[in-house]
């Protein structure tokens, strides 16, 4: 039954366009359609995990990435825009299974109740401490306004990024957006 | 026999009622997730579903020949399908009217959004163009919008068959309710509305169904939270043997309620895959698709009259509701009936009137959400309160006081039969203004109001209902394996709720075992054990669920220190169990470790000496019986107990516990602008002990942010046409970090009788509070326009049109 399904799937030809970039520090060479979102094909054609698409109409957050440093919400750019960029994924924020600082203040914190919007958030709170070592509480209220959380109703949130960027949090995110940005 | 067991070890807790570190966080901040559009597997095709534009409109002709010959499509379903292939969608509570609907839309479209067809794709954009060469005809109807237009007899019917769009009505009547409104000071009369709103789970349904002819099993990998009524109702829509439903659930992105019922979503794709045997049929809802057809909360209308003595005291209420389930049977009338299960609040109010109706429009069909009718019936007391407390120029506080039922009065029946299990509501009150700083933030109110701002303090009191109801049971599965690990199936999944950090602390506690040698696996129910209410709802953890876990866990500890004791050659009695370490009592240092009983009790378990039991796994369904019993004694006077037709029987809804807040907010409402600024908010909260309280402070700050959400901005407005206006997070609002403030939460502790663990649930409580306390803070503020809030939400334009016509 399954082969006979198989060969239903004829190829489909559709024009494609080819892609240079480096996720997470590995570079990638792809074809994608030039309609192609960026969320949708790391998460269907990449596999990566920590996209997660909440909206599809950049009200969410739940889908950003950095991408040369910079927040972006992967469900309204382009895949072929990340052409020649570096693009950071949450699964590009811990080293060998240790948590970073602020993944470690997320869970001290209890800053994360399901999950789904993490991967936004903590990619929100690295860009914006990544701009400003020391927030105060309403420059992040300010910085993780585009990101919706159903669950935790922000506060733990807000503690978490407020308590990672006082230990000498801002130094590591500053380091890690230069990495990004500047090709290592 | 349970009863018997003695066990010391759960009266030294070193986990339970501590804050232990999440085990779930470090997957779920990696990115190392399994939910259903992380899961990528070969042999795929992906789902979209043609959806009606329409609210109402008969289906003339559904043409799929032009998308069957697209390249890249693979199959297609449409209502004849549905017919084929499946059993119309069964109602929940109400039985007096056959289900005609259908996963697929056939012979006519209810709601907008309502599927009409679905293709199965090579691609998922593919899936999506191939919508376009589907041919329908539709032949609109008038649709009916408004439930009490919808109650008239010209109105135009939803579902032609029954004669009328009003499929339920409950009507309760007790005490003296004519007498107590003739010796009343003061009559007054209220209209409350409540919108349609939703949680929102941040991760819409989803699902991959996968079909195999030859062993005739279906596999469902979904985020449903309710694998218990999956189970009932998937094999009973297809006729297949539920042991050959296969549904595994992995992480779940929130559900609030949303997720219990997915039938539509799981049966479309049920459909494609018995259609495409051995292809992995994917179907992952988009946002619009979630708000227009994946379930919305019944809206509700009142009608409320109230008799009160000038002191305060609350003699008698009648009141009529209406509620909009929207275009299905599927859960309508279940709004409804939670108003009998808190009629009277806190209060002790024994006078009651209640009609109550539930209407059928050409909207959404209603789905549970956080708490479901219960914040309904809350705002309906709390609000007539409210308006006596003004009536009679009573402080808020004061006349809530004189009302309340008091600490020596439980267990407390309720006119409507329900049986409070404990509480002492005066002070959980009296602790939230001191908390508040009551006095002096009212001084500060009436300083900020002579400057000429706009301020005003909110006030609420209310209980929830708790740990599922009455007859509600869980299944568990506690193991330890041959090297000594233990794991736990529970047919309760973790949508967020962080049942597998509570599970390890009452394993760890009560068996005597380290968290770390402690998993609990995702359900699955080829191993999961379940029964029909297995499932996240309705508080239902802190219910069967950790009832179940406690016994299964006392069983396992038996086996362990009968096995040590055989081990350690001395008796069971002088056996402790701590950290996965067995030892005698009486000399420590003749200790052997779990990993080493389970190592023996596998290996070699008839040649140990003395008495053995062979394996150490424990599975255990059920609920606390003496809890469950306490019911019986209410039963017959019960009203508006209609639940759990899936099983096959009605059931009680009242709750196994009762939760009771008190929510206090000071706000600013900007005279040019009518936006709302809340500048204090302060909950105190009454939930027996707790498990963990970093977790319980968790589900509080989320429950008032969503409770915020709906008292200022969330409303799916319906034009005139049915349209629905809020079909994304662009117009259907959800509060920001900008929006919710800090809150200070504080408790009371009063343990519930009924619980092993002394606890009551927590999780849709705390949404309730916002949603009456606004409307109270904003009449307080806007006293000097004498300015009346009737419906939510408080929109900026809602607030300057009622400063604007005072
Ligand atoms: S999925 Fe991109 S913002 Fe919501
Ligand atoms: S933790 Fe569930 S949406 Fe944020």
């Amino acid at each position: 039954m399954i082969s006979s399904q198989r060969k239903k799937r004829k190829e489909v030809s559709v024009q494609k366009i080819d892609l240079e970039f480096e996720l997470n520090g590995v570079p990638v060479e792809a074809d994608v359609e030039p309609r192609s979102l960026l969320a949708f094909f790391l998460r269907d054609h990449l596999g990566v995990k920590g996209i997660h698409v909440g909206c599809d109409t950049t009200n969410c957050g739940a889908c950003t990435v950095l991408m040369d440093g910079k927040s972006v919400k992967s469900c309204t750019v382009l895949a072929a825009r990340a052409n020649g960029t570096k693009v950071t994924t949450v699964e590009g924020i811990s080293s060998n299974g240790n948590l970073s600082a602020l993944q470690e203040s997320f869970a001290r914190n209890h800053a994360l109740q399901c999950g789904y919007c993490t991967p936004g958030f903590l990619m929100s709170s690295l860009y914006l401490l990544g701009k400003n070592p020391h927030p105060s509480e309403e420059e992040i209220r300010k910085g993780l306004a585009g990101n919706l959380c159903m669950c935790t109703g922000y506060l733990n949130i807000i503690k978490a990024v407020k308590e990672a960027s006082s230990s000498n949090f801002g130094s590591e995110a500053g380091n890690r957006n230069n990495k990004n940005s500047g090709g290592s | 026999m349970v009863e018997q067991i003695q066990v010391t070890q759960e009266e030294r807790r070193n986990y339970i009622g501590t804050s232990l570190r999440r085990v779930e966080d470090k997957r779920l901040l990696t990115g190392n997730t399994n939910f259903v559009e992380d899961l990528r597997v070969a042999d795929t095709v992906f789902v979209a579903i043609l959806r009606s534009p329409y609210a109402h409109a008969r289906l003339l002709k559904v043409d799929v020949s032009r998308v069957r010959k697209m390249e890249g499509v693979i199959e297609v379903a449409t209502g004849d399908d549905a017919l084929k292939y499946s059993q119309p969608l069964p109602p929940y509570a109400i039985s007096k009217f056959p289900s005609e609907e259908y996963c697929l839309a056939t012979k006519k479209v209810r709601y907008m959004g309502e599927p009409v067809a679905a293709v199965a794709a090579i691609s998922p954009e593919l899936a999506e163009d191939a919508l376009e060469l589907i041919d329908v005809e539709y032949e609109p109807l008038k649709p009916v919008v408004d439930p009490e237009s919808a109650m008239s007899k010209d109105s135009p019917l939803v579902y032609d068959s029954f004669g009328t769009n009003v499929v339920g009505h409950n009507h309760g009547k007790w005490g003296d309710v004519e007498g107590a409104f003739k010796q009343a000071d003061v009559v007054l009369k209220k209209r409350v509305g409540l919108q349609r709103y939703s949680s929102t789970p941040l991760e819409s349904v989803s699902v991959i169904a996968t079909y195999d002819d030859i062993s005739g099993e279906l596999t469902l990998k979904s985020n449903a939270q309710m694998p218990g009524h999956v189970m009932m109702t998937i094999s009973k829509i297809f006729g297949i043997p539920s042991n050959s439903v296969h549904l595994i659930i992995n992480d779940i992105g929130g559900g609030f309620g949303l997720k219990t019922r997915p039938w539509r979503q799981l049966s479309i794709a049920t459909i494609l895959a018995m259609k495409l045997p051995g292809m992995n049929v994917k179907y992952l809802e988009d946002r619009t698709e979630h708000l227009s057809s994946g379930g919305q909360t019944a809206g509700l209308m009142a009608d409320i009259e109230v008799a009160a003595k000038k002191d305060g005291k609350i003699l008698a209420f009648r009141f009529r509701d209406i509620n909009n389930d929207g275009a299905s049977l599927t859960y309508a009338g279940t709004y409804a009936s939670m108003h009998a299960t808190l009629i009277s609040g806190c209060y002790k109010i024994n006078n009651i009137e209640w009609d109550s109706y539930t209407v059928l429009t050409n909207e959404c069909p209603s789905m549970p959400n956080r708490g479901v009718g219960k914040p309904g019936i809350v705002y309906i007391v709390e609000r007539m309160i409210e308006t006596v407390a003004q009536e009679l120029k009573m402080d808020p506080a004061e006349i809530r006081f004189r009302n309340f039922i008091q600490p020596d009065e439980f267990p407390y029946v309720t006119p409507s039969g329900r049986i409070y299990d404990s509480g002492n509501y005066p002070a959980v009150l009296k602790k939230a203004l001191e908390v508040s700083g009551y006095e002096e933030m009212k001084k500060e109110r009436d300083r900020l109001k002579e400057q000429g701002r706009l301020v005003g303090i909110g006030i609420t009191t209310y209980i929830h209902g708790a740990s599922a109801t009455a007859r509600e049971i869980e299944g568990i599965t506690i193991n330890i394996d041959p090297r000594g690990t233990a794991s736990v199936r529970s047919g309760s999944p973790d949508m967020g709720t962080s049942h597998s950090t509570a599970f390890v602390q009452i394993v760890s506690d009560i068996v005597g075992m380290k968290p770390d040698d402690i998993r609990v696996h995702p359900f699955d129910s080829y191993y999961s054990p379940w029964t029909p209410f297995s499932g996240t709802h309705a508080n239902k953890f802190s219910g069967p669920d950790v009832e179940a876990a406690v016994m299964a866990a006392k069983l396992l500890r038996q086996k362990v220190v009968t096995n040590a004791a055989a081990m350690l050659k001395t008796g069971p009695e002088d056996i402790e169990v701590s950290e996965s370490v067995a030892f005698s009592k009486t000399n420590p240092e003749n200790k052997v470790t779990i990993q080493d009983i389970a190592k023996a009790t596998y290996q070699n378990p008839y040649l140990v000496p003395g008495k053995i039991d062979p394996g150490l796994e424990v599975t255990w369904i059920g609920n606390n019986e003496s809890a469950v019993k306490a019911f019986d004694a209410t039963k017959e006077i019960e009203t508006g107990a209609t639940h759990q037709l899936v099983t096959g029987s009605g059931s009680p809804t009242g709750y196994m516990t009762y939760p009771n807040s008190a929510h206090v907010a000071l706000i600013e409402v900007d005279r040019e602008t009518g936006i709302i600024s809340i500048l204090k908010y302060f909950v105190v909260h009454d939930i027996g002990n707790v498990i963990n309280p970093q977790i319980v402070q968790g589900q509080l700050h989320g429950g008032v942010a969503h409770g915020i959400g709906v008292a200022l901005m969330e409303d799916f407005v319906y034009d005139e046409d049915g349209q629905l206006i809020a079909s994304s997070f662009a117009n259907y609002l959800k509060p920001t970090t900008m929006e919710i403030p800090n809150i200070v939460d504080d408790h009371v502790v009063t343990p519930s009788p009924r619980s092993s663990l002394g606890i009551k649930g927590i999780g849709e409580g705390e949404t309730f509070g916002p949603l009456v306390t606004m409307c109270n803070a904003v009449e307080d503020a806007l006293s000097e326009y004498g300015a009346k809030v009737s419906t939510l939400p408080l929109t900026p334009e809602k607030i300057r049109n009622l400063i604007n016509r005072a």
